[in-house]
């Protein structure tokens, strides 16, 4: 299922931060973690995808750190903040209050006269 | 739209206008499309096409580039290096002033104003030339810059005078002892007992100079960094071991001097501190002087006087009580020295003095409220080791002009020229950290420790 590109973008950051909240990710693990979360739904573009981490970091919700890999690969790996933490509820909040209020009208009901 | 990655790269990058940002940036993402090559490799694909949907899938590169460059921009520090300008014009012209005093020394007044100026312009120039500098590579040639240190009091001696390495060893030595800390993360207990180990030459080289305010220097800021890079668990031991263990080298460096008959020497120059009528005439009369000052013993209309005189004839001084004057003997301590906040209070009073020194904590409080929360963790390091050395050499100064005669310290910016020079550059560094912070990047560390990361696995359609 394709969504609307709006409808996504807004939205992203929370997505984002969400999928940091389990554990430390680097930019191509999360590209690969959001399709599979999101049924293939998201496809987000890696060059969507690191101005928004950077600039997350910027606002000190997300900090980053490198590390070799395994394989012997040094990689950039994203960490939640305590601050991100806090943001991602906030937002989750006012998500989830914005998804039952589009669904209530979706839903239909009472006219006004 | 590039079909190559290293095409794509190149267009990303012209669009990133603040070359350091640039290499960090570009990394990341080449890393990423070599994953995704690699990854379409595996499925099959034919080279060139999977570099060419590697590229394909990460968007349009004047666009990535463009809010890469709205991100990644330096972030001037012209407010603190007007601030820390400002603080060593005063002290400049306060060196010049305190040598005025007394007015037919003209020669020397001359000499002094000069002096003050070149320091101001030696100290503008070194604090916005390292401002400018890249402060990764200093953290990368951080053995460099410690092998550097340890011949500092030989080139001192050699090129220069030997008071010049007391200065300079005092204020850079905590800096050297950071950089060489931050080399051993994730190392263990290894690379803890390495990096408090590495301080042990460093703090020899003060003891033999000798600067006891330059060891107590070394050992609280090495202290204060040491416990902060253990509290990050930064050695990989554990937090609360290594925050156990930080104290215990320093302690056992002290054990060791103390052993060695310092302790009777630190404990008799603390007895004559506190108590310096016990030796008027010898090495209590400084404290003698300046309490006596502060009770009021010396009658106001002369303290000036005395002290002036004092700073006019450079070595002697004749201190008046009721009448005749009481002591008058060749000094040790040149009063337009590390006794020049006190003067300054002699002669203005109390509200320039407070607020010269409430000038001095707010950079130095704003400095490290903004280097604690420096994404770039050298950078953090840096910041900390340079507020905690010249926070302690303002503390032990204003503790110095109010009687307790402990330790030499200089104020920061205000006393003594080199000083003042090295104190700019300092805080030009620590500048330098919070203008650059957007684009620093540390270099990869081991998988000692992994965080709590989640497995992925990949698939490509």
């Amino acid at each position: 299922m394709e969504l609307e590109k709006n409808l996504v973008s807004g939205s992203m950051s929370l997505l984002v931060m969400k999928l940091l909240e389990d554990g430390d990710l680097y930019g191509y693990q999360m590209i690969a973690e959001l399709r599979r979360r999101s049924e293939d739904a998201f496809r987000l573009k890696a060059g969507t995808l690191y101005p928004l981490l950077h600039s997350l970091e910027e606002k000190g919700l997300v900090t980053a750190y490198e590390q070799t890999a395994e394989s012997g690969k040094a990689r950039r790996y994203y960490h939640l903040t305590k601050q991100g933490r806090d943001a991602l509820r906030e937002k989750e909040n006012a998500w989830n209050a914005y998804a039952q209020a589009v669904g209530r009208v979706l839903k239909g009901g009472a006219c006004l006269a | 739209m590039p079909e190559t990655i290293q095409a794509y790269l190149e267009a990303v990058q012209s669009q990133i206008r603040w070359k350091r940002a640039r290499p960090v940036l570009i990394q990341e993402l080449e890393r990423h499309l070599e994953d995704q090559r690699d990854d379409l490799l595996k499925e099959g694909k034919p080279a060139e096409e999977a570099e060419r949907l590697a590229v394909e899938d990460m968007g349009d590169p004047v666009t990535v580039g463009t809010e890469l460059d709205a991100v990644h921009r330096p972030r001037p520090q012209w407010g603190l290096l007007a601030l820390t300008f400002a603080l060593a014009a005063a002290g400049a012209f306060l060196r010049t002033a305190f040598h005025q005093v007394g007015g037919d020394h003209s020669t020397a007044h001359t000499a002094a104003l000069v002096k003050a100026l070149i320091s101001l312009g030696l100290g503008t120039a070194a604090m916005l030339g390292v401002y400018f500098l890249d402060v990764s590579r200093l953290v990368r040639h951080a053995w460099a810059a410690y092998i550097g240190a340890l011949a500092l009091p030989v080139l001192c001696r050699v090129l220069l005078s030997p008071s010049y390495a007391i200065t300079l060893m005092s204020a850079l030595y905590p800096l050297v002892y950071t950089l060489w800390l931050y080399r051993f993360r994730g190392k263990a207990w290894k690379g803890l007992f390495l990096s408090v180990l590495g301080g042990v030459p460093l703090a020899a080289l003060l003891c033999l100079v000798p600067s006891s305010s330059g060891l107590f220097l070394l050992l609280f800021s090495g202290l204060v960094v040491t416990l902060y890079a253990a509290g990050r668990d930064w050695f990989g031991v554990g937090r609360w071991k290594g925050l156990a263990a930080a104290p215990a080298v320093p302690s056992l460096l002290l054990a060791w001097l103390f052993s060695q008959g310092y302790l009777d020497a630190f404990l008799r120059r603390l007895k004559i501190a506190l108590h310096p009528e016990l030796d008027p005439e010898g090495s209590g009369f400084m404290s003698w002087i300046l309490q006596m000052f502060w009770d009021g013993g010396i009658p106001p209309l002369r303290r000036y006087e005395s002290l002036g005189a004092a700073v006019s004839a450079g070595a002697r001084i004749r201190v008046y009580v009721d009448g005749p004057f009481v002591s008058e003997k060749t000094m040790p301590v040149d009063f337009s020295n590390d006794f020049l906040p006190m003067c300054v209070a002699v002669k203005w009073g109390w509200l320039p003095l407070l607020v010269l020194l409430a000038a001095l904590a707010l950079l130095l409080v704003w400095m490290l409220a903004k280097g604690l929360r420096q994404s770039y963790l050298p950078g953090r390091f840096v910041v900390l080791a340079i507020v905690t050395t010249l926070g302690l050499q303002t503390l032990l100064s204003a503790v110095l002009n109010f009687g307790l005669v402990l330790f030499s310290a200089s104020l920061p910016l205000i006393v003594g020229d080199l000083q003042a020079v090295v104190c700019m550059a300092l805080i030009g560094l620590a500048l330098s950290v919070f203008r650059g912070d957007s684009a620093a990047r540390e270099e990869p560390s081991g998988p000692l420790r992994p965080r709590k990361r989640l497995r992925v696995r990949f698939e490509y359609q």
